[in-house]
Parts: C-alpha cells; sequence; structure tokens
C-alpha cells in the first residue's frame, strides 16, 4: 500500500509537472505563433479547447490522487482499480483492437485523399506508417519480453 | 498473448461456487473484492462466467476460503 501511495506521489508530480508545460506552451504559443487564414478563429479554438482539456483531465488526477494519498479506504479501492487485473485486459483488448481499427481507417483515408489532395495524402500515408511502425517495433519488443 | 488470452478468457467456461461460498460466510462481492485486492466488477464477472480469474487470482480466492483452486473453480468444460 505504501508503495503504491509513492507511486501516485510521482504520478501527481508528473501530472502537476505535465499541467505547468502545456499552461506555459499554450501561452507562448499564443503569443508568439498566431494561426492566420480563414480557419484562425477556429484552430485557435480548437488548440485552446484540447490543452484546456487535457489540463482538465490531468488536474482531476492530481486531485483524485491527492485525496486518496490522505484515505487508506480511498487509496485501498484506487490501488484495487488500478491493478485489477480485468480492467487491465479490458484496455489491453481495447488499445489493441483500437490501434489496428485505427491502421486500417487511415490507410482507406490515405487510398481516398490521394484522389483529392496531395497534402492530405502525404500526411495521411506518414501517419499510416508512422502508427503501423509503433505497432511493429512494440510486437517485437513484447514478443522477445514474453 | 494478449490475443490468446482473451481467447483463452472466452473459449474456457469455467464454473466457479463462488457465490455459494460468499452465501456461506455472508459476504458481499465487494468485501470479497476488496480481500483479494480486485474490483466488485470482477468478482461479478467471474461468479457470472464472462471471465476467467487468473491463477494467481483463482489461487488467492481459493487461499480466502481455505480451499484448493479444484474446489472453487470447475475446470472439467475445459478438459479435453
Amino acid at each position: 500500500m505504501e508503495e503504491f501511495a509513492k507511486t501516485l506521489r510521482a504520478k501527481q508530480m508528473w501530472l502537476s509537472g505535465g499541467m505547468l508545460t502545456i499552461v506555459a506552451v499554450a501561452v507562448v504559443t499564443r503569443l508568439v505563433v498566431r494561426p492566420a487564414g480563414r480557419w484562425a478563429d477556429f484552430i485557435a479554438g480548437f488548440q485552446v479547447g484540447v490543452a484546456l482539456g487535457v489540463v482538465g483531465f490531468m488536474a482531476f488526477h492530481v486531485v483524485r490522487y491527492s485525496l486518496a494519498r490522505r484515505d487508506p479506504v480511498r487509496l485501498q479501492r484506487l490501488q484495487a482499480a488500478a491493478r485489477d487485473e480485468r480492467t487491465l485486459l479490458i484496455h489491453q483488448s481495447a488499445g489493441s483492437t483500437g490501434v489496428a481499427v485505427v491502421v486500417f481507417a487511415f490507410a482507406g483515408a490515405t487510398v481516398v485523399a490521394g484522389n483529392f489532395n496531395a497534402t492530405v495524402f502525404f500526411t495521411l500515408m506518414a501517419a499510416t506508417v508512422f502508427v503501423g511502425l509503433v505497432v511493429v517495433a512494440f510486437k517485437v519488443y513484447y514478443a522477445h519480453r514474453y | 498473448m494478449l490475443r490468446m488470452q482473451s481467447k483463452l478468457v472466452m473459449e474456457v467456461c469455467v464454473r466457479t461456487n463462488l457465490p455459494a461460498l460468499r452465501r456461506q460466510r455472508k459476504l458481499s462481492q465487494e468485501e470479497l473484492a476488496q480481500a483479494v485486492g480486485v474490483t466488485r466488477q470482477t468478482i461479478t464477472s467471474i461468479e457470472v462466467g464472462k471471465y476467467t480469474a487468473s491463477l494467481p487470482l483463482a489461487y488467492k480466492l481459493a487461499r480466502y476460503f481455505g480451499m484448493t483452486i479444484e474446489e472453487v473453480f470447475d475446470f472439467s468444460d475445459g478438459e479435453g
């Protein structure tokens, strides 16, 4: 239990650092680089929205971990939830299936985009190759590990 | 590994007498879950046969009731 509390403390610190970094990057980029053109407002709004969403998500977990570290019952519940084998299996299954779907969707979208716009085509192609390479790298890694 | 594990979970139907054991000891699913370090949902899934406990969890459950794994889980359906 103490070990888990230490893990939570480390996670809290990482999350807090991440929040500060995101806020700093968001402020600096807003001051230095501003999206231009027809979609400028939409892009800026999207960027701010993503930053707020991620920071909100991180803040939620910082508070959650902080409360758990002060209350043994909450800590035990959180530990059970974090290490629960069925939950881990669900996450792993959802992750691997999700990535497979994403690779195929990207590949299909790349083929379609090739008929309309070269920039979109190459962007999607790069994303597809990148995700594919990541999947292969992890497969090789885990094949050696287990 | 994961696919094989998922397949095993789906294919091997392991029956359990956890509900009866819990009733005998007047234990709720939540209490049992806390005792073996899993969530209540995991206990529910094991009891209804949707999820097969891993060997360490099966061992923990059996030990909690002071029994062997075979006394808590029935693997006869999965035997060739």
